[in-house]
């Protein structure tokens, strides 16, 4: 009975003390663990972004918490979306984000946007790539978009993400710049098997919307031919820097498939002070630099006041897009 | 010649002990990833992926090519003891792998499986080393129309083979496509049956499906045998080996399969699943012993044994010489690559030589060491068995939960499985036969987007689906699946009526 | 089930009828999507449905309701020790929607524990809880352990460490 009595004064203390050190953490930032997290499974563009964040700063010493890596994928990022909702006001969750967190609330799969979150910093950008079989009768952007202006159905695009969202609205987006009309009836064809690159190799789609990082190294040895990239400069070397930008051929537009970080709304003060300054050291570091150039991305930060500009414009720019194309 | 002396540099590395002790440890680790329910060579390859980093390129993927091919041997070895199949490509393992466990037949199970996956393996990478070159070639030839047959052709054996009741058979059809309908449609953007909830918009995995209806139906179905007079608890245990009678039946299926199962791997998308599946209704249509299918006959499992690991080695086809990653494993495995620095794809085998034919040669020496190691291993294994079902079956219930949720990390799928335990229940209750469901919930989704996408790129024109000769080959094995056991069965019942 | 053939066939029919209509319905109601032609996306889900509903037909025509009746007086007819074994079935389908409803909120540990310690104590009978016990205890750590360290799949973590 003594015995059960002081375990159980123990489990009291035990458990006071535990709420108390919350407190504790509460107060300074920043906090024991930090969970990062995926809002994708593992292996993918999200996931890779987050897990090497988390180790650049765990490496570099700049983060002194642990940062679990956390997968919570599901809805093309709108399941983690909803869940930031249930932890408005914390500090411990970051959250890395790409283009599908404006359009999947543009195009109506999720009630929240880039505002239900606090935008902390855009890291680093691909850009599209319009990709066509080795021997295609279109050589040039423009030629593709004057034969859809003649006819709609007469090239046939596949992308890997559904209808309605990134391959298909970073076509569209273009293809509204170089004065196509009647996006609606551009014959968008989905390919999520993972086949795309094979039916582009076999001739069976036209052109291909995909990220330039994706396709990189069959442009290099040739089996597949570039029309253009949508960044605003030339980029890379070799073979990918003769690839000419949309804007070179007339079109102006550049679409950047960016990557960023994000807290849960009303993230504490401290804390956005406290990743405005270990984001900032972390993108001057050699690590960081590698890291980069391992994975083929371009540096694009931009620090928590930039960003949230940044995805105000892109915002209104997609929604103009969309509500032209749905009509709503 | 020049493919031979190549070959023999690539030994030449792989041969070296420190490989080989890098093949033994990434064999066996993937061994134990690919028995655990949900894990299949993709996680175990993307998992170990960064432990590999630091060894440098040609050790990096000799490891990872151990984890794929130990990945492999141990995707069966669940699915024969406890009828929960690792991953998908060793669904069909269960069939036949199962119901021989049953008999206490389960040594000669394990054995089985090992042989016909070193076999396998190794005819695979003989062709891949001898056709890399025009397999790639016929893989690109594949367009929508041609997948969708592919998967038409699957189904409608599967279906027209079901056990008992051919109506039956094509109502599981019907809730299994049910399934596969649920989530974001691709080529319209359109969310169906999702009832508004998040985590349904990606689709029901069919790896979900599976686990449901064999792991927790399984457990759900063995209660009424828990008690007296049921299955009991093994206690002597044989050497892990097959009789000479079981060599025999085996033989030529596990030769048949695995050509067949390495060019569907070689194709972008379809994979190991479809292979052994398809495998092993061939042997079902050509076998003398018909009814013993399903009950435990060791051809059986013999076939897609071996056209599951014959396709695990053709998916690297694509990677390797077209630069396109087959399946989600090659896709980690393309990641590391490109992250170490070397580009998969027509230059490869120019510009990395070592590395190339060190990888080719790698899968002959892990096939063997895999299948040396497995022996063993499976007399370990089998001691399993000697757990008494009542305690192994909680065991059961909970690693299918923990491999549905590394699957995708959401409660939601727990729902799932669970609706899906009770549903296999039922249908065992009213006779409805299982596996059509399933394989039209795994076929299911791609044969629609494949039709539609199809669809769009000839502007609605279903003459365009049989244009290509290979389209017109797949037409041709989907009407003689469905005609030959009509005219089996129409034919006995003739021989039969005299007497 | 002496002279009285009982079967399900009637029943299953009346399932494949209802299922039939349910989906087709559901497909029919689905919004008017934004891309391509309207009928593209409810075509194959309209296909099934019809299917269904005939292959529904079918069975209640060539099977008749009547051994299903049959079938269903069998069923309620059945030794006690069947319903025993049905009612097990029941408590573990429970058993498992508590895991779920506990799993994320609890930790896996936690929730895995009480999961399996519950499912033994059906099984073997409350007898052997010592057992039980252990046998969860190790269960849920070798998991945890393996996946979250080893594996580094991540299984929700003890609550309130945070």
């Amino acid at each position: 009975m003594i015995r059960l009595k002081s375990m159980f004064t123990g489990i009291v203390i035990a458990t006071t003390s535990l709420i108390s050190t919350n407190f504790a953490i509460a107060a300074d930032y920043p906090p024991h663990t930090i969970n990062m997290v995926a809002p994708a499974g593992a292996g993918g563009g999200w996931d890779l972004t987050i897990r090497t964040v988390a180790k650049t700063l765990k490496d570099t010493g700049l983060v002194d918490a642990n940062m679990p890596v956390v997968n919570r994928p599901g809805g093309g990022g709108a399941v983690n979306l909803s869940y930031m909702q249930t932890q408005s006001g914390k500090g411990d969750l970051i959250s890395v984000y790409s283009p599908p967190i404006l359009l999947t609330n543009l195009t109506g799969l999720t009630q929240y946007s880039y505002q239900d979150t606090t935008p902390l910093a855009r890291l680093i950008t691909d850009y599209a790539a319009f990709v066509v079989p080795e021997n295609s009768k279109y050589k040039t952007i423009k030629e593709v978009m004057n034969a859809l202006k003649q006819d709609p159905k007469s090239v046939k695009i596949g992308g890997t993400s559904a209808a309605g969202s990134m391959d298909h609205i970073q076509f569209l987006l273009v293809a509204k710049a170089a004065g196509v009309e009647n996006l609606r009836n551009i014959d968008y064809v989905s390919f999520q098997n993972g086949s795309l690159i094979a039916q582009a190799l076999g001739g069976h789609v036209d052109l291909i919307s995909t990220g330039l990082g994706d396709v990189a190294g069959l442009v290099e040895s040739g089996k597949l031919h570039a029309l253009a990239q949508t960044a605003d400069k030339r980029i890379g070397t070799g073979l990918i820097a003769e690839i000419p930008t949309v804007k070179e051929q007339g079109i102006d537009v550049i679409f950047e498939n960016w990557r960023g970080l994000f807290g849960p709304k009303d993230m504490p003060k401290e804390a956005v002070a406290y990743w405005h300054d270990a984001l900032q050291k972390m993108v001057a570091t050699p690590e960081w630099k590698a890291a980069l150039k391992r994975n083929g991305w371009d540096d694009a930060y931009q620090d928590e006041q930039a960003f949230t500009e940044f995805l105000a414009d892109t915002n209104t720019q997609y929604k103009t897009l969309i509500k032209s194309v749905f009509g709503r | 010649m020049d493919i031979l002396s190549s070959l023999m540099d690539g030994f030449s590395v792989a041969l070296q002990p420190y490989y080989l002790f890098l093949i033994l440890v990434g064999g066996i680790l993937g061994t134990v990833i690919g028995m655990l329910p949900g894990l299949g060579p993709a996680t175990g390859v993307a998992i170990l992926l960064p432990m590999t980093f630091s060894m440098g390129p040609t050790a990096s993927l000799i490891t990872m090519m151990g984890v794929y091919i130990g990945a492999m041997f141990g995707g069966s070895r669940s699915s024969i003891l406890i009828n929960t199949p690792g991953d998908g490509a060793a669904l069909a393992a269960t069939f036949d792998g199962y119901p021989m466990a049953m008999k206490g037949r389960a040594e000669s199970a394990l054995a089985i499986s090992a042989i016909a996956s070193l076999i396998g393996g190794t005819i695979a990478a003989v062709l891949m080393t001898l056709m890399a070159e025009p397999v790639a070639g016929l893989a690109i030839k594949f367009g929508p129309a041609e997948y969708c047959l592919l998967m038409v052709a699957a189904l409608s054996m599967t279906v027209s083979m079901s056990k008992g009741n051919m109506l039956k058979g094509f109502l599981s059809m019907c809730i299994g496509l049910a399934i596969s309908t649920v989530g974001i449609d691709g080529q319209s953007g359109l969310q169906r049956f999702t009832f508004g909830v998040l985590e349904l918009q990606t689709g029901i995995d069919f790896l979900v499906v599976i686990i449901g209806i064999y792991a927790l139906g399984e457990v759900f179905k063995s209660f009424s045998t828990l008690g007296e007079g049921g299955k009991k608890a093994q206690t002597k245990f044989k050497k892990i080996w097959i009789s000479k009678d079981d060599w025999k039946r085996s033989k030529w299926p596990i030769l048949r399969s695995a050509p067949v199962g390495f060019i569907i791997g070689a194709l972008p998308g379809a994979g190991g699943t479809m292979a052994s599946l398809m495998c092993y209704n061939n042997e079902k249509q050509l076998s003398k012993n018909k009814e013993e299918f399903g009950h435990g006959a060791i051809e059986g499992l013999a076939a897609p044994e071996s056209a599951n690991n014959a396709a695990s080695i053709g998916a690297m086809i694509p990677m390797l010489s077209l630069g396109v990653p087959g399946s989600g494993t090659t896709a980690v495995m393309m990641g590391a690559l490109l992250m170490l620095g070397i580009q998969p794809g027509p230059l490869l085998f120019a510009q990395h030589p070592d590395t190339a034919w060190g990888l080719i040669a790698s899968m002959f020496v892990a096939n063997v060491i895999l299948a040396i190691v497995n022996l063993p291993l499976a007399g370990v294994l089998v001691r399993l068995l000697a757990i008494p079902p009542k305690v192994l079956y909680p065991i059961v219930l909970s690693l299918a939960f923990v491999g549905c949720y590394a699957i995708s990390a959401s409660v939601v799928d727990f729902y799932i499985l669970i609706i899906l335990g009770v549903a296999g229940v039922l249908m065992a209750r009213l006779d409805i036969p299982t596996s059509p469901m399933i394989l039209a919930a795994i076929v299911g989704g791609q044969m629609e987007q494949s039709f539609r996408q199809g669809y769009r790129i000839s502007n609605q024109d279903l003459s365009a689906f049989m244009d290509s000769g290979i389209a017109q080959g797949l037409l041709l094995v989907t009407v003689l699946s469905v005609l030959l056991p009509l005219i089996n069965t129409i034919r006995s019942k003739m021989v039969n009526k005299p007497a | 089930m002496s002279n009285i053939k009982s079967n399900w066939d009637g029943l299953t029919g009346l399932f494949s009828i209802v299922f039939g209509l349910a989906y087709g319905g559901y497909a029919y109601s689905l919004p008017q999507p934004m891309f391509g032609n309207p009928l593209e996306a409810i075509f194959l889900p309209l296909t099934v449905s019809a299917i269904a509903i005939f292959i529904g037909l079918l069975l209640i025509i060539t099977g008749g309701m009547t051994p299903s009746f049959a079938a269903i007086k069998a069923l309620l007819n059945e030794s006690p020790k069947r319903k025993s074994d049905r009612r097990k079935v029941a408590i573990t389908a429970l058993l498992c929607v508590f895991y779920a409803m506990l799993f994320e909120h609890a930790g896996y540990v936690i929730s895995t524990f009480l999961f399996m310690f519950s499912m033994l104590t059906v099984t073997c009978g409350l007898g052997f809880w010592k057992k039980s016990a252990l046998i969860s205890v190790i269960f849920a750590v070798a998991i945890f352990i393996t996946f979250n360290e080893m594996l580094s799949v991540n299984l929700p973590p003890f609550p309130f460490f945070n």
